[in-house]
């Protein structure tokens, strides 16, 4: 049950975060969407959409190598 | 334990199963606190303030700069069911660097602002004793979550 947080997470780190949080925000979003609590899952799509930024600007970095 | 490493309160199984926490609407926040105090999963009713066994506030870090008495709220907290567990998550945090913020931080803890009591759920092992007057504090939360339960 226990999990274990990165202090000053490293790129790396923060990189596997931004996918698994995207992730559990896409679906607390379509939870919150079938109970037409809509003030929140605006809240949780404006962070989706910042961590969907910080991927694909990984992503470009990555394809302009 | 290590660095990042989590511990949830044995209190805070009791509290969950006593409806005292909703973990996706309520505010959680992490305090930072010195060394003077220990943590332990067996911390007798652990609360950032009055009214339980222990209050782990009156060893908060010295509030300036950028972080404020209480410590940064972790936003946008969720639940969801994910690989038959429901997983508890919320956003990282981040404390800017400033000349003022307090420099020896040694445990988070994480702890529902939202209750009256102030009942906290963990607390997350910084490692050492931390200067956040030297570089930008952050926490990325584990990819399973904050806290998942699960059938196991």
């Amino acid at each position: 049950m226990a999990n274990s947080a990165a202090i000053n997470p490293t790129a790396e780190q923060q990189a596997s975060r931004n996918i698994s949080r995207i992730r559990t925000l896409r679906a607390c979003i379509e939870k919150n969407l079938a109970r037409g609590k809509t003030e929140k899952v605006a809240q949780l799509q404006s962070e989706l959409n910042r961590r969907m930024a910080a991927v694909a600007a990984l992503k470009a970095e990555l394809d302009s190598l | 334990m290590a660095a990042g490493d989590i511990t949830y309160f044995d209190q805070w199984l009791v509290d969950v199963q006593e409806a005292l926490h909703d973990h996706e609407t309520d505010t959680f926040k992490l305090g930072l606190i010195t060394s003077g105090v220990t943590p332990a999963a067996t911390t007798s009713d652990p609360r950032w303030g009055a009214g339980g066994g222990t209050n782990l506030s009156s060893s908060q870090v010295t509030p300036g700069g950028n972080y404020s008495s209480g410590g940064p709220t972790m936003a946008n907290p969720t639940v969801t069911l994910t690989g038959g567990a429901g997983v508890f998550d919320a956003d990282d945090v981040s404390i800017a660097q400033h000349a003022s913020n307090p420099n020896n931080a040694r445990w988070g803890i994480i702890y529902n602002d939202t209750d009256t009591g102030k009942r906290a759920v963990g607390f997350v092992d910084l490692g050492a004793t931390i200067d956040l007057t030297a570089g930008t504090f952050s926490v990325a939360w584990n990819a399973s979550g904050i806290a998942s339960m699960n059938q196991a």
